[in-house]
């Protein structure tokens, strides 16, 4: 099947990175950082940011030990078939529920914002079915996709700030350094998942065309310093604008600053339906990755060649899945929930745990 | 694979023949000004509001003198906004659709009521479709009467709205001062305290003064001059004329430059210092030889005159805020809670008791930078 090498080049896996960081947590991110620390909420994203290098170098440094080898060899070397095969299915069940919340995320707020006629599931599994399609492909393909999303992931945040500049009052910034500093591991906790994406390293360092470590943690860094500008940004975007009361009581503050846009001359307000065409492809670029992950571990799992049946397969199952909450206010409870327990896993644990074991591995091999 | 990608794009279609939510633009009603009064209606199970939505009449609008009227008026008695779309929706044939409100005007006996206030606020910011930056207007008496003398009103022909087009005029007055729904609730947050400008429709529809609240409720009405002073000291307004008398004639001056700026001078018995400074220009003075504005000493004089006429003014409207009304329109709350955190947190709770009785000072420093053409 695959006759073309697969490489991704350095300035690809910057873009894959943010593309796939930035996504559907990134409207209501202000909401849970104003909830956690008040005004103080930017110390919290900085210090998540601070966690997620070391992170990031473990994963860089897993691929530099085993030279040459995949994800799926490494794991089956240190761990073990069956316990690395554990290890997949939490990542699948983990790839498979952000998904499903992608999916239902969107079709609420497509149907409240833009299509109030039509019916919700529609929205959620064309959307479904679009990653699908793209998803089909390997992962250079959707290194290129995400470098080609790349300007409108940055630009959705620059549109943002831009139009809604005239009407800040920079002062609401103020006061600042004012919260319980005892709120910050809460903080950390809520905006450590708005990194999650991130571990798409695990399965495209092995293709990156220049692996010098140098490179690639220049990169790595690079592209997380991106998120965090943004984050920050957009999180002092929407202090400008409303006070903290109302950013802990809108469920998407970012939505509400698009309803805020009032520049003269009446030609542009309500920008929300502009804003969320572009928001839709910011996440498409976060689910893909997620979606191609999952197809290529099942394909690992049952040892086939090509992952795009699984693709068709895990379709309905992610459909099922994203309309198992009833309301809205399950969605946003029960999903995150599920999300951060198997996020921690997904993101800190596994990586670390195949690091310690592969190294401690070698140390007694050589011993 | 090609044969399969081929059959899929086929069956696709099947999807795509529809769209359940086409509705042409002038297929639908857009209001522009929802009006809300207290319901007329005497019976036991009557509904609350009696509202009415003024929309344009799109035919109307085209180029050319048109016989057709501007706008229309439909209204229902309803317990909400969204109650009156669903009972008009069986009087019009085209669906109605909020996303273009641009003004709310309440009446004095919706806005007195603390409840009616935070309920009505509420479905406007809580709506999906509603502009957030719609403006708020309330009115002494019957709300629905001020849109039905504004349809009356020569001035109607324009496109978004006699009330958009006065809240949003270019010369910037004084007399009124926006309040959109998002400020509204803003200020309620932090400053506990709002004016919402206030309209009449005697004789002609004017904006003038405002409606001063504070939690939510409507407490009394101040004037326009009292408005102008409110928004000189918070720092809204950009320019402003003035006219007294001066050595035995009128002098008019007009003030632009105007910043304000708020300082905790004494931390311990509160005391807060207003320090404006404006530049002045000579609108007019009088024809006589012996009255010449040439001199820095006549220049300073005046300028110490207006700078009392001024502090007179303001001490007069800061007075009937701290003892009248006891509402913090000047937001020296949010100041506090701004720039001096620690004090906010000591006073926040006690504001209401504490608020009448802080010293609040205010220092004018006028420049009269220019004199006009001539000098007679």
């Amino acid at each position: 099947m695959m006759k073309r090498e697969t490489k991704i080049s350095n300035i690809q896996i910057k873009a894959l990175i943010v593309s796939s960081i930035i996504g559907v947590g990134v409207l209501s991110l202000p909401n849970q950082l104003a909830n956690a620390m008040d005004k103080d909420g930017w110390i919290a994203i900085l210090l998540t940011a601070l966690l997620i290098f070391p992170i990031v170098l473990v994963m860089i440094q897993i691929f530099e030990d085993n030279p040459n080898k995949d994800i799926f060899q490494i794991g089956n070397e240190t761990f073990g078939k069956p316990l690395f095969t554990l290890c997949l299915v939490i990542y699948l069940a983990y790839y498979i529920a952000i998904s499903a919340y992608i999916a239902r995320s969107l079709g609420e707020l497509i149907k409240a914002f833009l299509l109030f006629q039509t019916p919700i599931g529609l929205i959620s599994f064309i959307f479904i079915l679009t990653v699908a399609y793209a998803a089909i492909s390997e992962i250079d393909v959707i290194a290129r996709l995400a470098y080609i999303l790349y300007p409108l992931t940055i630009g959705f945040a620059i549109i943002l700030i831009l139009v809604a500049l005239p009407g800040s009052d920079f002062t609401n910034i103020l006061p600042m350094f004012q919260s319980d500093l005892r709120q910050l591991p809460n903080g950390i906790r809520n905006t450590f998942f708005s990194y999650a994406g991130f571990e798409i390293l695990l399965f495209a360092l092995p293709y990156v065309e220049n692996k010098s470590r140098k490179r690639l943690v220049k990169a790595s860094i690079y592209s997380i310093g991106i998120v965090t500008v943004i984050y920050i940004a957009l999180f002092m975007l929407t202090l400008t604008q409303l006070s903290v009361a109302q950013i802990k009581a809108d469920p998407y503050p970012l939505l509400m600053i698009t309803k805020l846009v009032d520049l003269p001359g009446y030609f542009l307000q309500n920008l929300d339906g502009v804003i969320m065409t572009i928001w839709i492809m910011v996440i498409f670029s976060t689910m893909l990755p997620m979606y191609y992950s999952s197809g290529k571990i099942l394909s690992k799992i049952f040892n086939t060649k090509s992952h795009s049946i699984f693709i068709l397969i895990l379709l309905p199952i992610i459909f099922l899945v994203a309309f198992i909450p009833d309301t809205i206010v399950e969605l946003d409870t029960i999903m995150p929930l599920i999300i951060n327990i198997l996020g921690t896993l997904v993101l800190a644990i596994i990586p670390l745990a195949l690091f310690l074991v592969g190294r401690i591995k070698r140390r007694r091999g050589r011993s | 694979m090609k044969k399969k990608l081929l059959i899929i794009l086929a069956i696709s279609m099947i999807f795509t023949t529809g769209c359940w939510d086409m509705i042409e633009i002038e297929d639908r009603l857009l209001p522009y000004t929802v009006a809300i009064d207290l319901s007329r209606d005497g019976k036991d199970n009557a509904k609350r509001f009696f509202i009415c939505f003024s929309y344009p009449n799109i035919n109307a609008l085209t180029e050319g003198p048109s016989q057709e009227d501007y706008a229309f008026l439909i209204n229902a008695n309803a317990d909400s906004i969204f109650g009156a779309v669903d009972q008009i929706s069986s009087r019009t044939y085209n669906p109605v659709f909020l996303k273009h409100l641009k003004v709310i005007v309440l009446s004095d006996q919706v806005a007195q009521n603390e409840q009616y206030m935070r309920e009505i606020l509420d479905g406007l910011k809580r709506d999906y479709i509603i502009n957030k930056m719609i403006d708020l207007v309330i009115t002494r008496g019957s709300a629905h009467e001020l849109l039905v003398k504004k349809l009356e009103s020569s001035r109607q022909h324009t496109i978004e709205g006699l009330f958009t087009a006065l809240l949003r005029n270019k010369q910037r007055s004084n007399q009124f001062t926006p309040m959109s729904l998002k400020d509204f609730i803003y200020n309620m947050d932090h400053k506990k305290a709002a004016i919402i400008p206030l309209a009449s429709g005697d004789p002609e529809i004017e904006i003038a003064g405002g409606g001063l609240f504070k939690d939510y409720r409507l407490i009394g009405f101040i004037d326009a001059d009292e408005n102008r002073n409110i928004s000189l000291l918070n720092g809204d307004a950009n320019t402003e004329d003035i006219d007294f008398e001066y050595n035995g004639a009128n002098i008019s001056l007009s003030l632009s430059a105007i910043r304000a700026r708020k300082k905790l001078v004494d931390e311990e018995n509160l005391k807060i210092q207003y320090q404006l400074s404006v530049d002045a220009q000579v609108h007019q003075y009088v024809i006589d030889p012996d009255k010449k504005l040439q001199t820095t000493e006549v220049f300073e004089d005046i300028q110490n005159k207006i700078a009392k006429i001024m502090v007179d003014d303001f001490n007069q409207t800061i007075e009937r805020l701290q003892k009248e009304f006891n509402a913090d329109a000047l937001g020296i709350l949010e100041y506090l809670y701004k720039f001096h955190p620690k004090i906010y947190k000591e006073v926040e709770k006690d504001w209401d008791s504490i608020f009448p009785y802080i010293d609040i000072e205010v220092d004018v420093d006028v420049k009269i930078r220019r004199r006009g053409l001539s000098d007679y």
